[in-house]
């Protein structure tokens, strides 16, 4: 008894715990959970240092009178998440920022957009997503999908029938909720009026196109009060140099679009577009100096064209849209909208409007007993309900979630993938979920299968959502900074079957006299993978038919078919007899290598002579080795290939492959000895090893491949060594000097599966030049990426 | 296996050099009394030879597709196709030269108001407007003088490439010749050459200074009478 009420203690705190992290705020069948730590962060940065960085700074100079995270309100000690829910069309990507302050973040969050109250929560709002926040969390969220089809896949009936009530008393304007929507998509906030934009930086066009165009308006609009000839009879004339309203361009530009109210100019803006007043204004400025009969007297004061700047007259597209963005109050991603919104319609202007493409809807056949005909597309009237409102709907679920056990904190696949060390981590449920997202299909509608092709590739993606079809059950990534190195590790869970697959095909190991033929210290990258061929060749069709039938269970004798001839594709024996599946590919240097090419000389009558010149490029030196019993059937191919001219024998056992046909300067030497068949670029390098001569064994690069069966190893000190420096470019040389001093190796493997897992591990090796691998990082963030 | 090595050789050669070679191209017309004549217009990228036969092996590189041989064949054949359905032009002809990476396209016109019609054919609608405001070649015969103007704006095309892959620009150059039946008076560009027997007219001006603006291909050319 004592037990069991120890056991219960200890389960009611541990909940307390999760009740405090974020975590417990995520739904429980989100599909993609990410966190990153903030206590471990700062374990390994203090704060004022992640202050300073580039990256962070720039941040804090978004906003006045904030250097600070904690100036913004936000915890940084705590667990920051970032999740992804899926509803049948429309996706939710959501971030959770921990709160110290909730007054200085609303502080924040006012100088960007203006807060509103959504029932109990403040939030702010854009186009496409919104943060809400209480006292202690930020929740910000963006929503994608485009679809015009909806329903709330996601949250449970109970609390969506809660909601709809909630939202249906708050929001009284909104349509009720039902299972499906029309979205619509709000106007722009960055919407422009093209007249006001085009005042700034309108110009007198004068090519004659347009000021015939101006003339033809001008005369079946304007010369009712101004004369045909400009002479004035009710409005003043304009071919003098007094102007009533100003005489610039844009004056003229701004008094046709606008009117004089209360006199007798009247606005042209709804019947004239920016172009053609901008035609008018350009032919009202060509009248002046002409001399009309029965001219008005000049009214209003002078305006000394002389004097006038030429500034505009003279601007490139650039120039006019760097002068409109100098006022411009937007920040962030409106600024870029509206940035690239009056470039287009300036280069519209100047150009033409690009020809729109009209995409064609195909409609769908019917066969009948007449004939076919075409069926009309279905209508259906939807109510409307906008983004924005899905979001807060979606806001108030997450925020207001107080029960734990609906909660990703609930979650076993996730509470057994995550990884107390890692700094951060990013997690995913359901690899087909994610797949079928990808490529839109959850968009489709429900109510009938479409027919042909599209049809079927739906069916399977319909499947491929509810199964483990790749037979890959869930992905974690976490990434762990220890002093001198940063790990990165993908975890792929796989389903038994799959699992069983993987590993017989794993049965391999490398063969460890490849690392008697190169220079462990000196070497400057490698790639080997060690597969059993003859499993993998048995076992890859099985794993597709297993697939296969998964996804089509009614095509059973498709899928065999198609499994059959993937089988005779490889066949395998064939090929399992000839490599063991071992093998490894080194670069141990980069030499350079004259190349010739083409160019022309001319002579004293420019004529034109082809000319073959040359130059040098850098080239990899590299070694090829691959394990094999069958050493005997590939001198036998050697000697056949010498007989047809493809290869030289050079020496015993060296081989030299023609590359004539190929077009790369490329040399490649065959050597067969130990049961290894090498290739090298090198003619040196292919003799030593014909000749017998190994080096000592590289245990340190053996060690790294030991339950591997794929590897990539690059030493950044070799390679930047051997790169020839004065073909870089002075800012390419400031690049390799800081990976020089800051990174010493990087590593990516892939692991034998264990229980069920699939690990690929990616390390890189700083040198301690900054205190650890953050700071490193961190460091070559601000070198590189400071605009 | 041989088959796989080389695709790994040439991967790796790729990866390492992405970021060298250059090209030229070289626009040659010859312009007779009456009006018409003959152009021709080549692409050389031979120096970039170890690049492309190792990028042409691949898919795609950079987010940039990868095209085929014969995917580049019929792309030259189908435009070759339609500059013959043009007006005032005959004899087409291509040159396709794999080993060498050097492409040409000629054709003969009855006038230069021809050529720029080929121009404006091939080219995307927007520099096609801009084209029938400012003619890429003009000739006048009464006074005797050849415009060349830019016919689309070759540093903005230069700027879209990506920051990254602009060095493919490091010594690259565009070269223009004009030939006259009768001997050349003066040039307006600076940077033009004109041969010995006052005949032609040479100007090769750098990708590097056509994107900075540090000089340009437009002329005019004063003949003789």
């Amino acid at each position: 008894m004592k037990k069991l009420m120890l056991l219960s203690l200890v389960w009611l705190v541990s909940l307390s715990t999760y009740a405090q992290d974020l975590l417990s705020k995520i739904p429980k069948d989100a599909v993609f959970v990410g966190v990153l730590k903030g206590e471990k962060l700062l374990e390994q940065v203090p704060e004022e240092k992640l202050e300073s960085y580039h990256i962070t700074s720039k941040l804090f100079d978004e906003f006045k009178e904030m250097s600070s995270f904690k100036d913004m309100g936000i915890d940084l000690h705590q667990n920051f998440y970032q999740f992804v829910s899926v509803t049948d069309s429309v996706g939710y990507s959501c971030f959770l920022v921990p709160l110290q302050s909730a007054d200085k973040f609303e502080k924040m969050a006012a100088s960007l957009y203006e807060v509103v109250q959504v029932g109990e929560y403040k939030g702010i709002e854009s186009r496409w997503g919104a943060i809400f926040w209480d006292q202690s969390v930020a929740l910000y969220i963006f929503s994608f999908g485009e679809s015009t089809r909806f329903d709330y896949g996601m949250i449970d009936y109970d609390r969506r029938a809660q909601i709809e009530e909630e939202v249906a008393v708050e929001e009284e304007e909104m349509v009720e909720i039902e299972d499906s929507y029309e979205l619509v998509e709000e106007s722009n906030p960055w919407d422009f009026d093209q007249y006001d934009v085009l005042e700034k930086v309108v110009t007198v066009l004068d090519d004659k196109e347009n000021l015939l165009a101006g003339k033809a308006i001008f005369e079946r609009s304007c010369a009712a009060c101004h004369l045909r000839d400009g002479g004035g009879l009710i409005g003043p004339n304009h071919t003098d140099d007094y102007w009533l309203h100003g005489g610039s361009s844009s004056e003229i530009f701004h008094t046709i679009t606008n009117g004089i109210p209360g006199k007798g100019m009247v606005s042209w803006r709804s019947s004239l577009s920016p172009k053609e007043i901008q035609q008018v204004m350009s032919y009202v400025r060509g009248l002046h100096g002409t001399t009309p009969k029965n001219a008005k007297e000049p009214q209003g004061v002078f305006y000394d064209r002389s004097k006038e700047s030429k500034k505009m007259q003279k601007a490139s597209l650039d120039e006019k849209v760097a002068f409109l963005m100098q006022d411009c109050q937007l920040t962030g991603i409106d600024r870029r909208e509206y940035r690239r919104g009056i470039r287009r319609f300036l280069e519209d202007l100047e150009y033409g409007p690009e020809a729109e493409i009209v995409e064609v809807e195909e409609l769908e056949t019917e066969e009948t007993e007449n004939g076919s005909f075409v069926k009309p597309p279905l209508k259906v009237e939807k109510p409307k309900v906008t983004r924005r409102e899905l979001i807060r709907v979606f806001g108030k679920y997450v925020l207001s979630n107080k029960s734990i056990q609906n909660s990703m904190a609930f979650n076993q696949s996730y509470l057994k993938n995550r990884n107390k060390k890692a700094v951060a981590s990013a997690w995913t449920s359901s690899y087909g979920e994610l797949y079928a997202r990808m490529l839109g299909l959850n968009d489709m509608p429900s109510y009938g299968y479409p027919r042909g092709m599209m049809g079927g590739m739906f069916k399977i993606v319909q499947k491929m959502k509810t199964s483990d079809v790749a037979g890959v059950k869930s992905l974690t990534a976490n990434l762990f900074l220890k002093k001198n190195v940063a790990e990165m590790e993908v975890l792929a869970e796989m389903s038994d079957e799959m699992a069983g697959y993987t590993k017989q095909m794993s049965q391999q190991k490398f063969n460890k006299d490849f690392f008697r033929y190169f220079d462990g210290d000196k070497v400057m990258g490698y790639w080997g993978v060690a597969v059993n061929v003859e499993n993998t060749i048995d076992g890859y069709p099985k794993m597709v038919s297993s697939i296969l039938q998964k996804i089509m269970p009614e095509q059973k004798e498709e899928a065999a078919l198609g499994t059959e001839f993937i089988s005779i594709l490889l066949d395998a024996e064939e090929i399992g007899e000839l490599v063991n599946g071992d093998l490894m590919m080194v670069v141990s240097d980069v030499i350079e290598k004259e190349v010739k090419y083409m160019s022309y000389e001319y002579d004293d009558d420019f004529n034109a002579t082809k000319v073959e010149k040359t130059r040098t490029e850098p080239m990899p030196e590299f070694l090829m080795m691959m394990s094999t019993d069958k050493l005997s059937f590939f001198r036998k191919a050697m000697r056949l290939g010498a007989k047809h001219g493809l290869i030289n024998l050079v020496s015993n056992g060296l081989y030299k492959l023609e590359t004539k046909s190929s077009k790369l300067p490329l040399e490649l030497y065959v050597v067969l000895k130990d049961d290894i068949l090498f290739i090298a670029s090198s003619e040196y390098q292919a003799r030593d090893i014909a000749n017998g001569k190994k080096l000592k064994m590289s245990r340190k690069h053996k060690r790294k491949t030991k339950n591997k069966n794929g590897i990539f190893y690059a030493n950044n000190d070799a390679i930047i060594n051997a790169i020839p420096f004065d073909l870089m470019s002075p800012s390419e040389k400031v690049y390799l000097d800081y990976f020089h001093s800051n990174f010493k190796d990087m590593e990516i493997s892939s692991y034998k599966i264990k229980n069920n897992v699939v690990k690929t591990k990616v390390s890189v090796h700083t040198s301690g030049a900054g205190k650890n691998a953050l700071e490193s990082f961190f460091g070559m963030i601000d070198q590189f990426f400071i605009d | 296996m041989l088959l796989k090595t080389s695709w790994l050789v040439a991967f790796s050669v790729a990866l390492l050099f992405l970021f060298t070679g250059c090209f030229e191209i070289v626009e040659e017309v010859t312009i007779h009394e009456n009006g018409s004549g003959k152009a021709t217009i080549t692409l050389n990228i031979s120096q970039s030879k170890t690049r492309l036969a190792s990028i042409m092996l691949m898919d795609s590189i950079n987010g940039y597709n990868v095209p085929t041989e014969a995917e580049i064949r019929r792309h030259i054949k189908e435009l070759a196709q339609k500059i013959k359905e043009t007006k005032g032009v005959s004899k087409v002809s291509t040159v396709i030269n794999f080993d060498d990476y050097i492409f040409s396209l000629s054709c003969h016109f009855a006038t230069v108001e021809a050529l720029n019609k080929v121009l404006s054919s091939i080219s995307s609608k927007k520099d096609a407007a801009m084209m029938a405001k400012k003619k890429p070649f003009s000739f006048d015969k009464n006074r005797k003088i050849f415009s060349r103007n830019y016919h689309y704006n070759i540093a903005s095309e230069f700027k879209k490439i990506k920051r990254d892959d602009r060095e493919i620009l490091d010594g690259a150059s565009v070269t223009t010749i004009y030939r006259f039946d009768k001997p050349v008076l003066f040039t307006k560009n600076k940077d033009s050459k004109v041969s010995k027997s006052k005949k032609a007219v040479f100007l090769k001006v750098s990708a590097e200074d056509l994107v900075k603006g540090r000089k340009n291909i437009k002329n005019q050319i004063q003949l003789g009478k």
